[in-house]
């Protein structure tokens, strides 16, 4: 497999990186990476105008892109992304791993809003904060994430999961308000506060809160119960566990059924402290 | 001085079958066990159980997909349709009602047998998917919480009827071998051993007088014929028991007759004449285990 290293000649801004994903399709040397086109100020332009190129053959299973030099004004890095791994050694702008299908982002720095909006499938990790609309749909759509799986390290803003379906969403930090607004299905874990409005129409899924209060919990329209022995809170500890080595605890969930207002069936696991 | 068992130059005779391998796993080992002694309960032989099924083996915390204790359970059937409905009735039957319990497919395969798939619907709508990486889980509510159920199991090819007899003088002096055979053979993974305590009395020949029926008495083993058919039995050899083994592949069922008859000659009774293995002529099915090959 290859291992091919971009590097930005010089300072870049306003970006549209949708078409670099045609790597994945591509016979991977310096010629034809250094084709694909981007838009850069609104115009197309070859990616080896603008990116010094390095293409090294590796025994590694899949190819590996790595990415240097970009700022929060490149979008759409990732964008229908499959099977290859993409590295991003910078903050990113909007869209990063949106519609993407298979393989895997990292991203080490901060990305802007709709971070794997709409994805099918892969892996996205995002080693510090994402803003608004992470795994969500876009605006207008109905469907948001509908598979594979996103790890922000840091914070997430508001609509986290908005319209999502299937996969899994990790938020290490706080998230801002309307997270899981019109939640479909999926899992989400959020290891630190959320501002309001959780849950909010959501129909099923699941939320698992590790660091809040139920006192914060303002809707009337539930029932919390305690949820032990459950074999599913186990095969999901596990599965979290041997995959990301992340430790939901011994401690008990309390469930609670969101959002009855709309008979939906969701449901939140707050952990007791 | 202990005496030496005869292997006698015969061969067992097998027959391809499908199989698919099942976990399951709940509160604790007892309530594991209870579940798949239920699930793998009248399943010794597919002539009129429709599948064969025992415990593969203990599964240990680590083991087991949601880290609780397990059981690992094989089922083998002639036919696809028969693997797939034998499989639905007893997870739904037999799991399903045990306390705690959850089911997993414990292996993969192109061709899917339905389990939570169709399981799901006694959640009469409060059913919830879970898609937990690769695998579509389904969540059913019961009276103890929620049974967990692996949306589809898998079906693999598999081998069924190795098998081996034992001849001997004294029933008691038999099942002391046979049992400590079975145990043995029991520690091998990729095969069961489907009939009560992994042993069968009656050993059967394919067809019968009866039109009806498929499958009939060994009567070349059966020493109170001697006399009146073409026994295969001496003077001494009183009672015959047999080992019926069922598994995934030519090897593992080579490797668990090899234990089982290892197992059996080293134990060197005086009560035991030799070790025999039941086949048709090579007419039933193209796996030929011969014994003297197999210990070599």
């Amino acid at each position: 497999m290859k291992k091919v290293i971009l590097k930005a000649r010089t300072k870049i801004n306003n970006i549209d990186f949708k078409k670099l994903s045609e790597i994945n399709d591509m016979k991977l040397n310096f010629e034809n990476i250094s084709k694909i086109k981007i838009l850069l100020n609104k115009q197309i332009i070859e990616l080896g105008k603008v990116f010094s190129i390095k293409v090294i053959s590796t025994e590694s299973k899949r190819n590996e892109i790595i990415i240097n030099g970009c700022n929060k004004y490149c979008n759409f890095l990732g964008y229908e992304w499959k099977r290859d791994k993409l590295i991003v050694n910078s903050d990113v702008g909007l869209n990063v791993g949106a519609r993407m299908i298979s393989g895997e982002i990292y991203v080490k720095g901060s990305v802007d809003d709709f971070l794997g909006a709409e994805m099918s499938g892969g892996f996205l990790h995002v080693s510090e904060n994402a803003k608004n609309r992470v795994g969500s749909t876009y605006i207008g759509k109905r469907q948001g994430m509908s598979g594979g799986e996103i790890i922000v390290e840091g914070q997430a803003g508001d609509y986290v999961g908005h319209f999502m379906r299937r996969g899994l969403i990790i938020i290490n930090g706080n998230v801002g308000k309307f997270c899981c607004y019109k939640m479909i299905a999926g899992n989400v874990i959020l290891k630190k506060k959320f501002e309001s409005h959780l849950g909010l129409l959501m129909k099923r899924g699941s939320i698992f809160l590790l660091d809040e209060n139920l006192k914060n919990f303002k809707s009337k329209s539930f029932k919390p119960f305690f949820f032990e022995e459950s074999s599913f809170l186990k095969y999901f500890k596990k599965y979290l566990y041997q995959k990301y080595n992340i430790d939901l605890g011994r401690k008990k969930f309390l469930r609670l059924n969101f959002d009855r207002n709309i008979k939906g069936i969701g449901e939140i696991f707050l952990k007791m402290n | 001085m202990t005496k030496k068992i005869l292997i006698q130059n015969t061969f067992a005779e097998a027959f391809p079958m499908k199989a698919s391998r099942l976990i399951i796993t709940a509160y604790s080992k007892k309530w594991a066990l209870e579940a798949a002694n239920s699930f793998t309960g009248f399943a010794t032989s597919v002539i009129a159980c429709g599948c064969e099924a025992g415990i593969e083996s203990i599964l240990k915390k680590s083991e087991t997909p949601d880290g609780r204790p397990g059981v690992s359970i094989l089922v083998f059937s002639m036919s696809e349709n028969e693997l797939a409905k034998q499989i639905l009735n007893r997870a739904g039957q037999c799991v399903m009602t045990s306390p705690t319990s959850a089911l997993y497919a414990g292996n993969l395969g192109e061709k899917k047998i339905n389990l939570g798939n169709s399981l799901r619907y006694f959640g009469d709508g409060f059913q919830i998917s879970k898609l937990i990486g690769e695998k579509r889980l389904w969540r059913i509510p019961v009276m103890d919480g929620e049974f967990l159920c692996e949306e589809f199991a898998y079906q693999m090819k598999a081998i069924g009827g190795g098998n081996f007899l034992i001849l001997g003088e004294s029933i008691d002096a038999l099942l002391k071998v046979a049992e400590k055979a079975v145990s043995e053979m029991n520690k091998i993974k990729n095969i069961i051993l489907p009939f009560p305590g992994g042993i069968v009395r009656s050993g059967s020949k394919v067809g019968s007088k009866y039109k009806n029926l498929i499958a009939s008495t060994n009567f070349e083993y059966c020493p109170s014929l001697r006399g009146l058919v073409k026994s295969k039995l001496n003077q001494k050899s009183n009672y015959v028991l047999e080992i019926v083994i069922d598994g995934i592949s030519e090897d593992d069922i080579k490797k668990a007759m090899r234990v089982g008859i290892n197992s059996i000659v080293n134990s060197g009774s005086e009560k035991i004449n030799a070790i025999s293995a039941g086949n048709y002529g090579g007419k039933l099915g193209p796996y030929l285990f011969y014994l003297k090959k197999i210990m070599l």
